[in-house]
């Protein structure tokens, strides 16, 4: 067998046995449980205009996706920091690579076990959120199926990053790097967003710059802004608070980022010294 | 001679700092090799060149005739590390299994079995490593080490976690693989390890090895001669090796080998004093230790 599915395998295992995983679930349904309270609320609000009720339900789901994603995103940066961060640390690392395997498979294998585990808890919150929001108002925003990938991207891109550094710098270092980088660069969204709705070029220009440097939030705008389109056949509102939706273009760039810092990855590990 | 590993001019520096230098090492296939030093002396920088954990800074070095840290080489070897750390959560059946699909193998329930006993694990295989003592991991560790039976076993440290008990069992398995064919090259500090254990020796002082070669060489070689005799300066001995003088009169002669110490009392008779004792010691490993990492100088021993 591959060194990269042995090692996925037993990373994912290993992220599967840890109780804080499994405490995860039940604790994740809290905040989906009040984001449909909310919803409900709102839309039993009577004599409130449609139109404004839609863009009620389009800033909310917003919203929500954007926390559900920061926080996954957190969270697989601290599952890279204490898994494969701390072996490298611990020695734990020296049973494996001081074996017939090829560190860039041993990199890999540790992405994947562990973003098998990332990626499978950011379906399920996105579905819960998008099935949530139907169920609650009547509303299925057209393809929210399709962006599903798109939403689990960006965690996948933050725990890349996260082993990449973790290979470079240490796992301390590489988890505050890889959290300042994250709001950093959500600060970069909130730029543009803000450049966007108040017509400043410059400080919109700004904005994406930053964003480009970790694509996650340009990634979680592309989910948002076409689930946003996609509710109540289309904005209805003049003013759009949430900004452009980043085009399919990103949605590139994010995969190149990903493959990138990937091969970043490998190479960093390959010669890491343990 | 079969060549385990062969190793010239190896050296590592992190940064200015040194972690060893121009280590040239030729270990016999078949043998069991102690390596020895004091904390810090770079001991653990040599093993993990060997086992492709570091890349050297300068130097080469072979196993089994493939380059350190090939994949070939890493093949042919099993490694124990100092401060390792296995996953809490597989039964130690399941993780010697995965150690050993790791390794190339794909080790079925026999040898499984047959690895677990031989580190006196049996009982214990399906327990999750979790339920294990320190002295339990170590050989769990040990038995993964083995599983893919190595032509070379590099242990760093392996009994630091045993008591005394376990310790024999170690020193037991290890005459066992010896046997076997298996080379081992043994990482430690403890004299004793190695005297029960070891037919060759290489002494690493900061970052340098300053003796080497087969155990009877090193350590069984110089003779410790204490004497009295009167009248006699030391002075007049110092031709014969560094001599150091005692309480009540007497002095102590280190000398190359047991071979001068006939040489050693006539001389003192030549001299006209009078011999009144005359013990002679062979020297302890432990008494070689100290001279080697104390003192500047170079032994070789050939072999």
């Amino acid at each position: 067998m591959a060194d990269w599915l042995l090692v996925g395998g037993f990373q994912l295992r290993e992220l599967l046995q840890r109780r804080l995983v499994w405490l995860l679930l039940p604790a994740s349904s809290i905040p989906v449980a009040l984001f449909a309270l909310v919803l409900r609320t709102e839309s039993n609000e009577p004599g409130k205009l449609e139109a404004v009720r839609v863009a009620a339900h389009q800033q909310l789901i917003t919203m929500m996706l954007i926390c559900t994603c920061l926080l996954i995103s957190a969270i697989a940066s601290f599952a890279a920091v204490v898994t494969a961060g701390l072996d490298a640390e611990s020695g734990r690392a020296q049973m494996v690579i001081s074996r017939p395997v090829r560190r860039q498979g041993v990199f890999l294998g540790q992405f994947l076990g562990l973003g098998a585990g990332v990626a499978s808890y950011a379906a399920l919150f996105y579905v819960a959120i998008l099935l949530t929001f139907g169920w609650t108002t009547g509303d299925w925003p057209a393809l929210w199926w399709s962006l599903l990938p798109v939403f689990t991207l960006a965690p996948l891109v933050q725990l890349a990053l996260t082993l990449w550094l973790c290979a470079r710098i240490g796992p301390i270092g590489a988890g505050f790097g890889a959290l300042l980088l994250l709001l950093f660069t959500w600060l970069g969204a909130l730029l543009e967003t803000g450049g966007h709705a108040m017509q400043l070029p410059k400080l919109e220009l700004s904005g994406v710059m930053i964003s480009l440097l970790l694509p996650g939030a340009s990634l979680n705008g592309f989910v948002t802004g076409h689930l946003r389109d996609g509710i109540g056949q289309g904005a209805l509102l003049q003013l759009d608070l949430n900004g452009s939706a980043p085009s399919g273009w990103m949605l590139l760039y994010g995969l190149l980022y990903l493959a990138g810092v990937l091969l970043a990855g490998m190479a960093a590990y390959r010669r890491r010294e343990f | 001679m079969s060549i385990a590993i062969e190793t010239h001019g190896l050296s590592k520096f992190y940064g200015r700092a040194r972690g060893c230098q121009n280590i040239s090492l030729t270990v016999p296939a078949g043998s069991i090799f102690g390596f020895l030093g004091p904390n810090g002396a770079g001991k653990s920088t040599v093993v993990k060149l060997l086992t492709g954990l570091l890349e050297p800074t300068a130097g080469s070095g072979t196993i089994f005739g493939h380059p350190i840290g090939s994949l070939q080489a890493k093949a042919l070897l099993g490694f124990l590390p100092e401060h390792y750390r296995l996953p809490e959560w597989p039964k130690a059946r399941d993780l010697l299994g995965y150690y050993g699909r790791l390794s190339g193998q794909r080790p079925d329930r026999e040898r499984l079995t047959a690895v677990l006993d031989q580190v006196g694990l049996l009982d214990a295989a399906e327990r999750p490593v979790s339920t294990f003592s320190n002295g339990m991991r170590q050989r769990l560790a040990l038995g993964a080490a083995l599983l893919h039976r190595p032509r070379l076993l590099i242990l760093d440290e392996p009994t630091a976690a045993l008591d005394p008990l376990g310790r024999r069992f170690v020193r037991s398995l290890l005459r066992e693989l010896q046997a076997e064919g298996v080379t081992i090259f043994l990482n430690t500090h403890l004299l004793t390890e190695l005297e029960q254990l070891c037919d060759h020796l290489a002494v690493i002082r900061k970052g340098e090895v300053v003796a080497t070669g087969t155990m009877a060489d090193l350590a069984g070689r110089q003779v410790e001669v204490t004497l009295r005799a009167e009248p006699l300066a030391p002075e007049q001995l110092a031709a014969f090796g560094p001599v150091t003088a005692l309480p009540e009169g007497r002095l102590r002669v280190v000398l190359p080998n047991s071979d001068q110490v006939p040489d050693l009392a006539a001389s003192i008779v030549a001299a006209g004093a009078r011999l009144y004792e005359l013990v002679p010691r062979h020297r302890s490993l432990e008494d070689l230790f100290v001279d080697l990492v104390t003192a500047p100088g170079e032994v070789s021993a050939g072999g």
